[in-house]
């Protein structure tokens, strides 16, 4: 059993929280013994005044952690570029991320999740592909290709897209059939794209168009 | 086993009796006893089930009943004033509410929630959540440390991320309610609205982003 220390930004660190204690309760009950013992959470320097759980106690800022061994680490911040910064500053500490899903998760039994995911999604198809550190939460992945450090937020569905790199898709976004939606981009909430959007640019609407900065 | 009867026979009425019927069905696949026994309703409109595949018959109108024994009281209306005005009418009377949970839902156990709440199957409520009283999420996302107020209710496929949805609101479905925002009490969120500002009391706002209509 190791020690899972969560690294979040805001509440969402509670919402992995529910996922990993989620997955240890559906190890324990099939007998395989529990996976992980929940000691805390590590968040950005900036933002430690603010962010105080009842059931998840503070640890110390992201910046000063001693990484030590027999811990883990899983990613509960949504937003691509601060995630993988912090992921990147945490290996330079040899800090290790566990992969959690939540026991309600279909996927084929085969499947096999890459580092630091966070799979909470209300489908996933052997023919996925799922890069590292990819957060899906309450969303429909289907059979996507969705790549590394993106986010794919509650009730999504991109289910035969090609999502980039470190994409944000935010709640209740349609993204459709065989569209491309290039790295570092981020579709709004309720949007629905129908034609693919380039790399780094913000969209929205019905059907989604791009935002003016 | 805990008698119950519903108030309201309307399509929250029904929201609720499925999930009280579905939770003794869940029960019964686990060998374990059903907790609830559907007396069945009270609704001002006798004839409200006709039609429906619903055994549990309507018992007598709301504005003549009071409390009989030892029964508890769910909650089956959405409108939040509504909601507000029939739940001190018939507390004053001495109706007891309890709160219904699916146990389909995915509910944290570390929230707080307040009497008279309902809660559908296929909703999430996350970590460190407060419900007030009578709160209604119904297939809803509401993230941790979310914070909704009395009366309020939430419809199909909602997210509210981590922000604060004060007393007697009304979101409509796919509505968002983004992180850090705060809707201020007896304000209407209107279908597939997304909230990026904080909203005043009392206010309709609609789009994406939502602003004040009307």
């Amino acid at each position: 059993m190791k020690d899972l220390v969560i690294v979040c930004e805001d509440s969402f660190g509670l919402d992995v929280k529910m996922i990993a204690e989620g997955m240890d309760a559906y190890y324990v009950k099939n007998n395989r013994g529990h996976l992980f013992d929940i000691i805390g959470f590590i968040c950005p320097e900036n933002v430690k005044e603010k962010l105080q759980f009842k059931t998840l106690p503070f640890l110390s800022t992201i910046e000063d952690y001693q990484v030590s061994d027999n811990m883990v680490f899983a990613m509960g911040i949504v937003d691509p570029g601060r995630k993988e910064k912090y992921i990147r500053l945490l290996k330079e500490k040899n800090a290790e991320f566990v992969t959690l899903w939540a026991p309600w998760v279909l996927a084929p039994l085969t499947m096999k999740f890459k580092e630091g995911c966070i799979i909470a999604a209300h489908s996933i198809k052997e023919n996925a592909e799922i890069g590292e550190f990819v957060t899906m939460f309450h969303s429909m992945a289907g059979g996507a290709k969705v790549g590394s450090f993106s986010s794919i937020m509650s009730y999504a569905n991109v289910t035969t897209a090609d999502i980039g790199e470190g994409v944000y898709i935010a709640p209740n976004c349609a993204v459709m059939e065989n569209v491309v939606v290039g790295e570092k981009s981020v579709i709004f909430p309720n949007s629905v794209v129908v034609k693919n959007v380039k790399a780094n640019t913000k969209v929205s609407g019905i059907p989604a168009r791009k935002v003016k900065d | 086993m805990q008698d119950v009867i519903i108030v309201c026979a309307g399509s929250y009425g029904k929201e609720a009796y499925w999930v009280l019927h579905e939770n003794n069905r869940q029960a019964k696949l686990k060998g374990l006893e059903e907790p609830y026994n559907i007396l069945g309703f009270i609704n001002d409109k006798l004839d409200a089930l006709d039609g429906y595949d619903i055994n549990e018959p309507i018992l007598g109108t709301i504005q003549d009943w009071y409390p009989k024994g030892d029964e508890k009281y769910v909650m089956g209306l959405g409108t939040p004033k509504d909601k507000k005005m029939l739940a001190e009418k018939l507390m004053a009377r001495g109706f007891q509410f309890i709160n219904a949970v699916s146990d389909l839902a995915n509910v944290s156990p570390d929230i707080k929630m307040g009497i008279g709440c309902l809660i559908t199957m296929g909703s999430t409520v996350g970590c460190e959540v407060e419900l007030g009283d009578f709160t209604n999420i119904n297939g809803s996302m509401i993230y941790s440390g979310a914070k909704i107020g009395s009366y309020s209710t939430t419809t199909g496929f909602t997210v509210v991320e981590n922000a604060t949805v004060k007393e007697g609101v009304y979101i409509g479905s796919k509505a968002v309610i983004t992180n850090g925002c705060t809707v201020g009490a007896w304000s209407q969120v209107a279908v597939g609205s997304v909230v990026t500002e904080d909203v005043r009391p009392g206010v309709t706002v609609f789009g994406m982003p939502a602003q004040e209509i009307g």
